[in-house]
């Protein structure tokens, strides 16, 4: 009978009791002191500010900044994350003056320090800070990470490798851009999107020599980056027989006359994403007389077959609104009819 | 059997802390980690026309009141390319009229997709000034049947989910987004739901941040905080998030037509679909994540009386209780991973039967101290376990809130949030375990459910000057 304090099982509740209750003690002590630390760095880093922006704010116009104030150690990483701020908002020769800098700074040792030493975060500013610095001597660290299973850090430390050298980086970058599924091709895309014609040559060139299972992610990778590919290349992927997704990817990519008999040719997949995709390419390359194929589109079972349909045959730059009512008028199909009028009248806003 | 009984009640107190503090611990590794990535994010971003277009979709049901409000505040929002898309689910008030005529709404000849069964929708409109913005007209059905006419009727892969009363962050689709641009897996992704009480709101937007008067309000805040930073956070890190909140949620639109969408037979519609999404992929075993983002945070009135407090509980709790007892197979099933073989048993033992517990523990304490089955002093240590145990968890909810946002920074508002740290452990929460239980009842007897109604005071809200 739990009458006592003597049963060990009462003793161990209120022996819980009394640890949490000096958790809890401590956790409200912690939480001072956390909002004490947290003002203090909060002050220190308005004094730092107040440094260091104009600072950087001269030093992005002119190299003739004589004397800058000291760095001091436990402003390193305020100064790095400032630093990259500016960097990531600038170009051209601001951002090489930014880099003059931080060398004077001797920043390229303390990004080599938290590269080898730092945490994630800190791993990742010292990959931006030399990719930006454009340092030559981080180059076999930096193609370290490239490989390392994080995507953060090693897609960072693919573009920081392609700032320090477009040209060398290339070769090396382009094959990895293909091979890691984990580098999301947003992120790929809006990362490397300055160095868009350097990594397209090199991806264009690779695009008909690539593996079966390395087209998809090559194509994709080609779209993301806007490129042109060349029909002959696209050609033979545009076969029926194709798989889908690779179908749908040359489609986004097809231009050009070469091209027109196999999407319309495509018009009649059995797969109606292949449809979709052919729908939207034929009325980007925009000939007149696939108006009719268009037209037979729009009573496509599927609803997105027939929406893509209609917004082509409005975009048809030779159809007159006039044209385009009369093409209404004379739809049978309830369904043509009506997914035309809406896309009819999203053209149109503001009516 | 008095021993065994008062051992056991005693034992699932301590159980049940215990596990929470143990989420606890992931929730600050998580905290700590999304600290580090914050400052990765506070960088200028490229907004990328690549991003994944969002269709946020707004049910309401007359919300005549707040409609204008938060349509203009979603006008606002700062993302690349989204669309908003309200639903008026057969409103009784003004709520279509209000939106045509604020928005200059006309009727647009919509080629209405069904993908998922609805109600019959009369009409769909467009706003003539904000081409984004498009209106679906439909019979009542209810707020699941809403949410799946808008997503019918969403144009983008992504959707998201806001109720009609809510503010959100400017760059809240930003942040919610993240993960979907990091992870092609990502299917699902939540964020943080604050209580807005006390806040002060202009013209849909939140313009300060401040704590409630009302001391029911205030309790909300510590347990939105407990619930948000420690409950789902240390969850998402296992990947076994088993709740979005229906107020702001976004998701893969193939993924959720593909699991059928909302069902419209059940009180806790967003559960119920964050479970039905985990069981279906894990039965099928397709990769997935469903993510929790703590930044995006989406804020919300809550309930300033018992009557409205109490309804509200008792809704979540039958609706708790619907979303576990139609996936019974993922638990301990082969798959089921950290959601079936942790985060489901979990939910069941201490979300679902534990107001049971809660309830039958004080009630056994009582009757066996006045029969004298047990001593004053194990009466003593029973309260001070569960109370000093109840104080700790909540205070953790603190510091993580502390470490990670810092949203209430005057030394005023952390005493008071301290003070009814202690508050809400003394009553609220045993009449909370009260009013789920009641919820628990409701759903075992099969009491018909509606929309919820929540009388709102929106005193917060501060008209355009």
């Amino acid at each position: 009978m739990l009458n006592t304090f003597s049963d060990p099982f009462l003793d161990f509740a209120f022996r819980t009791g009394v640890l949490a209750s000096l958790l809890t003690v401590v956790l409200v002590v912690s939480i001072m002191i956390l909002r004490l630390h947290r003002r203090w760095v909060e002050r220190h880093s308005r004094i730092f500010m107040g440094v260091w922006r104009p600072a950087l704010m001269l030093g992005m116009m002119s190299d003739a900044v004589s004397a800058l104030p000291p760095l001091r150690r436990r402003d390193h990483w305020l100064f790095l994350k400032l630093w990259n701020h500016f960097q990531e908002s600038v170009r051209g020769q601001s951002s090489l003056r930014l880099g003059r800098l931080a060398y004077r700074l001797n920043c390229d040792l303390i990004a080599h320090g938290l590269l080898r030493h730092g945490n994630r975060t800190e791993r990742l500013f010292a990959i931006l800070t030399l990719g930006h610095m454009r340092d030559r001597s981080a180059w076999d660290l930096l193609l370290h990470e490239v490989d390392k299973s994080n995507r953060s850090t090693s897609l960072y430390a693919a573009r920081a490798l392609v700032q320090i050298s477009t040209q060398d980086a290339v070769e090396s970058v382009v094959p990895r851009l293909i091979q890691r599924d984990d580098w999301e091709l947003t992120q790929v895309a809006t990362l490397l999107q300055n160095f868009r014609p350097a990594l397209g040559a090199v991806l264009l060139q690779l695009l008909p020599t690539l593996p079966e299972e390395r087209v998809l992610r090559a194509l994709r990778l080609a779209d993301a980056f806007r490129l042109h590919v060349d029909a002959e290349v696209l050609l033979p992927w545009l076969d029926p027989g194709q798989p889908i997704e690779r179908l749908g990817a040359c489609l986004r990519l097809a231009a050009g006359a070469q091209v027109l008999n196999p999407i319309r040719a495509l018009t009649r997949h059995p797969d109606w994403r292949v449809r979709v995709q052919a729908a939207r390419a034929l009325g980007r390359l925009c000939q007149p007389e696939d108006a009719p194929l268009l037209t037979s589109l729009l009573s496509d079972p599927q609803w997105w077959v027939r929406y893509r349909a209609a917004q082509s045959l409005i975009g048809l730059p030779f159809a007159s609104r006039e044209q385009l009512q009369a093409l209404i008028d004379s739809q049978s199909d309830r369904y043509a009819r009506e997914i035309f009028m809406q896309v009819a009248a999203e053209s149109r806003p503001g009516d | 059997m008095p021993d065994f009984l008062t051992s056991f009640f005693l034992l699932y107190f301590i159980a049940l802390n215990g596990v929470y503090l143990a989420l606890n611990a992931l929730s600050v590794t998580a905290v700590f980690r999304n600290n580090q990535q914050r400052d990765l994010d506070d960088l200028p971003q490229v907004q990328s026309v690549l991003d994944p277009p969002i269709s946020l979709l707004i049910p309401a049901y007359n919300e005549a009141a707040t409609i204008a409000a938060t349509v203009r505040s979603a006008l606002q929002l700062t993302y690349s390319q989204f669309e908003i898309i309200v639903i008026n689910d057969g409103s009784r008030d003004d709520t279509l009229q209000t939106l045509v005529r604020e928005f200059s709404l006309l009727p647009f000849p919509e080629a209405y997709r069904i993908q998922l069964k609805t109600q019959v929708v009369r009409g769909i409109y467009r706003s003539t000034t904000y081409p984004q913005l498009r209106v679906v007209d439909k019979e009542n059905g209810g707020k699941a049947d809403s949410l799946n006419a808008g997503i019918n009727a969403a144009r983008y892969p992504l959707f998201c989910g806001v109720d009609a009363d809510s503010i959100l962050q400017r760059n809240c689709l930003e942040l919610v987004s993240r993960p979907f641009t990091r992870n092609p897996q990502m299917i699902a992704s939540g964020g943080t739901i604050r209580a807005a009480n006390g806040c002060e709101v202009r013209e849909g937007h939140l313009t300060r941040v401040g704590l409630p008067r009302n001391p029911l309000a205030l309790i909300q805040v510590i347990e939105y905080l407990r619930a948000f930073l420690f409950g789902r956070l240390g969850w998402s890190s296992l990947n076994a998030m088993l709740i979005i909140s229906g107020a702001f949620g976004l998701f893969k639109k193939d993924a959720v037509i593909e699991v059928g969408g909302y069902r419209t037979d059940t009180i806790g519609e967003d559960m119920e679909l964050i479970v039905r999404l985990h069981h279906t992929f894990r039965v099928k075993r397709k990769p997935y994540r469903i993510e929790f983002v703590p930044d995006p945070v989406c804020w919300t009135e809550v309930p300033e009386d018992f009557r409205t407090l109490r309804n509200q509980r008792v809704r979540w709790q039958r609706g708790l209780s619907e979303s576990l007892n139609s996936h019974w197979g993922l638990m301990f099933s082969r798959h089921g991973g950290w959601p079936g073989w942790f985060a489901f048993p979990f939910m069941v033992l201490f979300e679902w039967l534990g107001p049971f517990f809660e309830v039958l523990g004080y009630i056994w304490f009582i009757y066996a101290l006045a029969l004298g089955h047990v001593s004053t002093a194990a009466f003593f240590v029973f309260l001070f376990v569960a109370i000093g145990m109840g104080v700790l968890l909540s205070v953790s909810g603190l510091l993580l809130e502390e470490i990670g946002f810092h949203t209430y920074p005057r030394l005023r508002q952390f005493g008071l949030l301290t003070l009814f740290v202690l508050v809400e452990n003394l009553g609220y929460r045993q009449l909370q375990a009260w009013w789920r239980l009641t919820g628990v009842v409701q759903w075992a007897i099969k009491k018909e459910s509606q929309w919820g109604t929540m009388k709102r005071k929106g005193n917060w809200q501060k008209e355009k000057d």
